[in-house]
Parts: structure tokens; sequence; C-alpha cells
């Protein structure tokens, strides 16, 4: 709360100096010459001002006041000193009403005393009718003060007021004043007190382009491989009159040019070195575009899908690739980078509402600074692309109401590891080297399904007779297979004479049942343990073959065997998996 | 401020029209690597005896270079500037 109350003083402290200044500096120009041409040939009101002033005070000034008629509300301004292009800086004081009239107050801060400027009027002309039709021209009006707002006196002033057309419908009258063709003269007029009004106002035909830009955002994405991309997004609509009736194609295509107010085409303003252009609509179109190039600039010609009539809009986005080497620069002082970046608008005779200049910086920028000769607000945020683990740092600068007069350029300056440079190739390389580290861990892992046993030192007497009693053990198992065989034969043919033939044959070839009791026996002298398990593998075998003789003789007596039949399979399973698991 | 005075002017480390010889170069490189390390890993089989962990680094070392190179060299030559 305190905090609030401190603030709040200090701003009317500020407020009051800032009036005192401008009354005492109000009094001491004159005005001694002032020529003003407004031009109105596009949709931009463009007025250059020569003012030709005397400083009448005794003390040097260090500013010179000058007004603007509430009827210029959106205006881009620029001073100069006569001879010199460097601008000078113009601070908005404050409005102030005079005799009805409102005037919006700029202090420009001066050197020299006779100075021009430039004051470049947005949506100033406004269509009336405000509907037409597709082959009509288009009528505008303009509203000013005939004279020049000053807050000081004038000794003389002349206005001149360039038209687009000679079709003037009616203009506002102020002896002496004279048309010549498409211009009307007003003035001279001599000793006009400061802050005098008289209302200016034209109704004459304009077919330029009546065209404004909703937003315009332009990015500058920064790569320190060699790269400044930059893509621009248009939200464009004509403001001009509206179009009556519905659009007709035939007519359009038989006679473009008897549609003298829409727009076909916009030609937006590239640096030279620009390559890899684009153009696409707001969904991914791909319209027709060209390019020229110029001595100074190329000039990026684009045709959307349709053309814009009075009223309607269209949203699109272009783009283009600068080397690094024409726009980034390193400050050989302090080390810093610095791109130099446009801030404007890059269509002639248009302007945007809203101007948001993105600038994506690579990762790891750091104490990022703008320099710029002019006003706007800044938001910093990040962003996350290719490759990026914290995000690039983003810098939006906005600015409201500005033209192509407006274009300048500004610096962004960050300081920046040299190895940063690096992050994203490490990146990619160690992407592929873990997959490196889980292939060589994946192949130390063992996904076979066997479960091994765990592998028992045996001496070396008891291995071999391992050995023999493993070997025996599987012709048992070749064994219980054949006879597995003659079961399957007497359930197909019934025989039972048949299978004991075939069994008695089988037996003959296989007479090991003895001959592994006996290495058991032998084993156990040596290892019990052992012994042990294969006399559970011969009780198996044993199991195996009583079973077998049961499935005999239900098959003689022609009854159900299906139960033994999955006793006889778990037994036969069991007894290879314990071989498996003592041999392995 | 920086001035037509003060500046160096910023060129990338690798001329930009480079991009898509160096993306070929290590991409054909990097796969020879990668398969030849591969080819270790599966023939070397589970046993362990036969594996040397040094080799097996430096192959997985060599071809993740060579072909994270590649792959970042491919993204720079198809206009993806990072």
């Amino acid at each position: 709360m305190n905090r609030n109350i401190i603030s709040l003083v200090v701003l009317t402290v500020t407020l009051v100096a800032v009036c005192s200044a401008a009354a005492t500096t109000h009094a001491n120009w004159l005005n001694e010459e002032v020529t003003r041409s407004i031009d109105l040939t596009s949709q931009l009101a463009k007025q250059t001002v020569d003012i030709k002033a005397k400083n009448t005070a005794s003390t040097a000034a260090s500013s010179y006041t000058f007004a603007l008629h509430s009827s210029t509300e959106h205006a881009s301004l620029q001073a100069f000193i006569d001879g010199d292009s460097q601008q000078l800086e113009i601070i908005k004081s404050s409005a102030k009403t005079h005799n009805q009239q409102t005037y919006n107050l700029y202090d420009v801060q001066l050197r020299k005393t006779v100075g021009a400027g430039s004051i470049v009027g947005m949506g100033q002309q406004h269509p009336y009718p405000t509907h037409v039709g597709q082959i009509s021209n288009q009528l505008v009006t303009f509203k000013e003060n005939t004279y020049f707002s000053s807050p000081y006196d004038t000794v003389s002033q002349k206005t001149t007021l360039k038209l687009a057309s000679s079709k003037i419908e009616n203009h506002s009258t102020l002896t002496p004043s004279i048309v010549k063709g498409s211009s009307i003269v007003y003035g001279p007029y001599k000793d006009i007190a400061p802050l005098s009004y008289h209302q200016l106002s034209v109704h004459f035909e304009n077919n330029s382009p009546f065209v404004m830009l909703n937003s315009l955002t332009k990015e500058y994405e920064v790569s320190h491989w060699g790269n400044v991309a930059v893509e621009t997004n248009y939200a464009v609509e004509h403001r001009g009159a509206a179009l009556k009736g519905s659009f007709s194609r035939f007519d359009y295509q038989r006679q473009q040019h008897a549609s003298p107010a829409h727009v076909a085409e916009i030609v937006e303003r590239v640096p030279l070195g620009a390559a890899d252009f684009y153009y696409r609509d707001y969904i991914g179109n791909i319209s027709t575009s060209q390019y020229f190039h110029h001595a100074d600039r190329l000039d990026f010609k684009i045709t959307p899908r349709f053309p814009l009539f009075g009223g309607w809009k269209n949203e699109f986005y272009t783009g283009y690739n600068l080397p690094s080497s024409s726009v980034l620069f390193v400050d050989d002082k302090s080390g810093r980078y610095v791109l130099n970046a446009t801030f404007g608008v890059g269509i002639a005779d248009i302007y945007a509402v809203h101007h948001q200049l993105i600038v994506v910086l690579p990762e790891g920028a750091s104490d990022i600074q703008v320099s710029a000769p002019f006003q706007f607000t800044r938001e910093d945020s990040l962003r996350k692309t290719f490759l990026d683990t914290v995000g690039r740092p983003v810098i939006v600068l906005r600015r409201d109401w500005t033209s192509i007069e407006q274009t300048q350029t500004l610096q962004i300056s960050y300081s920046m590891a040299a190895f940063s440079i690096l992050h994203e190739p490490l990146l990619a390389i160690g992407a592929v080297f873990t997959l490196c580290v889980m292939f060589m861990v994946g192949s130390r892992l063992d996904f076979s399904l066997i479960r091994k046993g765990p592998k028992i030192a045996r001496a070396p007497e008891v291995d071999k007779l391992a050995q023999q009693f493993f070997a025996l053990f599987e012709s048992r198992l070749q064994y219980h297979i054949e006879i597995e065989q003659a079961l399957q034969d007497l359930s197909r043919s019934g025989s039972s004479t048949a299978y004991q033939t075939s069994k008695q044959a089988i037996e003959s070839r296989y007479k090991d049942a003895a001959a592994i009791n006996k290495l058991i026996q032998s084993i156990s002298t040596i290892d019990p343990v052992f012994s042990a398990r294969l006399k559970d593998l011969s009780d198996q075998d044993t199991q195996i073959t009583q079973i077998q003789s049961q499935i005999a003789d239900l098959e003689k007596q022609k009854s159900s065997k299906s139960k033994y039949m999955t006793t006889y399979r778990k037994s036969y399973d069991d007894a290879t998996y314990s071989l498996d698991q003592i041999f392995n | 401020m920086v001035t037509l005075f003060n500046r160096i002017i910023m060129y990338s480390p690798v001329d930009p029209s480079l991009y898509p010889f160096f993306a070929f170069l290590f991409l054909v490189v990097g796969f020879a690597f990668l398969a030849s390390f591969i080819v270790y890993e599966i023939s070397a089989g589970s046993g362990k005896s036969k594996r040397n962990i040094v080799q097996e680094v430096l192959h997985a070392l060599v071809a993740s270079c060579t072909l994270g190179m590649g792959g970042f060299f491919v993204l720079l030559a198809s206009g993806i500037y990072l």
C-alpha cells in the first residue's frame, strides 16, 4: 500500500515537470514559413511538412513542439533537420484542447532551428459510399486541419493536397484555395494564431489499394550454422469500399482492370541475399509467387488465390532464408553476438495495426538486449523445437500502427558460449550411442525360455558313469516313443496280438532297464546324492512303462483311456525335463 | 551498438553448400561402423569369454559419432537449421 502511494506521488511530480517544460518552450518559437504537402494518392495520408522556425527566446531551445489534430488518430512520425539524414527523437507529450478541438502534442528533440518532418496518417481516408459494385470506382473522404497545427504563431503557411485522381466530388474552401488538376493548394495564409482550426475536407476518387494488416508477425530464427530463417505472417484486410452484391468470377476474368479498387497481388520488399522463398496460404496451399532483383533489394511478388475486394480478408505467410553473414555479427570488443533485424512493414502503401517481431535465438543465448531507435514493448519466452533441451530463448517486440516509412533496423545482442554450437550434434551423437549401449546390454541378457539348473561339479569317475546313464536313458525315452507308436497302432487296428508282437520286438531291441539299475548302484557308492536323483529318474521311467501297460489294457477292453493319456503325457514330459535338469 | 567498424561477420563453421556432402559422407561411414558393431555383438553371442568391452565401446563410439553427425547434417541440408 505504502509503495503505491509513493509511486503515485512520483508520477504526479513528473507530469507537472513535463507540463511546465512544455509551457515554457511553447512561446519560444515562431514559425516563419510552413510548407505542407499532403499526398493522398494511396490509402495513406502522407504529409511532408517543411518548417522554417525561429527561436525568439534569448536562451537556446532543446525541443520543438508540434501538434497533430485529432482527425489524425494513428500516425507514424519522423522528424529531420534539413540536410541531415539522422532522425530526431520524438516524444509524445500530452493532448491539448483548444476551441473544442483536441490536439496531440509531440516534442521533437532538436539541435538546429530549421526542420522538416513527415507524418503518415493511417486509416484517415474513409470510403464513401461505403459499398460499391465490382466494377465501380472507389470514392473516399479525407478530413484534416486546413492550417498547420502548431502551438506557435505562424507567419506564412501553404498546404498542397495531392490527390489520387482529378475526379473531385467536392472540397472545402478557404480563400485563397485553388484546384490544379489532381492537386488542391490551400494558402498561403499569413499570421495564423497558435492551434487555429478550419476543417479541410475532400471527397475524391481513390482506387489505390486500401489494404491494411490487422496483424503482421515477422519471425527471425537464428542459427549459428550459417542461417537466419525469416517468416512473416500476414492477416490482410481490404478496408476500402465493401463489395456490393456477389462476386462474379466471370466478369473478373473477362476484364480484370475493370475492377479498379481490388487487390490482386502484393509486393514484399526483401533484403538482398535472401533465398529459398516460400509463400503459403493459412491452410497450407502454395500459391503463385515471383521475385525480382533490384540493386538494393529483392521484390517478392505474391499472388493470392483470390483477389481482395472491399471487406475481404486473407491470411498467408511467406518466408526466406538469409545467410548469417549478412545479418549476424560479433562485436569485436565485447565478443557478443549481434543480430541486425528489420522492424517494420515490408510492403509499400500499407499499414499494420498490430506488428510484432519475434526473434528466436539459438539455445544457450543469454543476456539478450535490444537496442532500437523507437518505443516498443518486449516479452521473453522459451520455445522448444528440433533437438532442444531447455528451449530457445524467444523475444517478442510489439508496436502498433506502423507503415513502411517507419521500417527501421534494430540490433539484438546476446552472449553465447562458443561450444553451445555443438549442443545439437552432441545430442544426436548421444542418441545413437544410447542405442548402441542398449544393444550391448540386450545382447548380454538371456532371453531363452528354458530355465537352466545349476551345474553340479562331479567327480570324473561319476561323470563317466553319468555319461553312460545319459545315453541309456535317452534310449529308454526312444523306447517309450516306439511303444507309444505301437499303442497308437493298437488303437487304430484293435488287434491285441499285433500289439504284443510289436511290443516284444521293441523290447528285444532295448534291453537297457537292467543296465540303468546297475549303473545307479555303482554311482551310489561314490556319489549317493547324485545317484538318488538318477533313481528318481529311473522311477519315472518305470512309471511311464506302467501307464503304457494300463493304456494297452484299456485299449483291449475298448474303454476310455483319456484320463491315462494326460497322466502319460505329463510323466513323459516330466522325465525329459528332469533329464535336461540333471545333465545340463 | 555494432557498426561497420567494430564487427566481425559471423560465418558458419562449415560452408552450408557442403552440408549435403557431409551428410552423405558421415551417414555412409556411420552405417558401416554401426553394421560392424552389430555384427560384433551378435557373433560374440551370449558367451562372456569372447567379448571385449573396450572393443565394443570403441565400435559404438565411432558409430555414434559418425552417425550422429550424419543425422545432424541431414537436418541442416534439408533446411532445418538447428
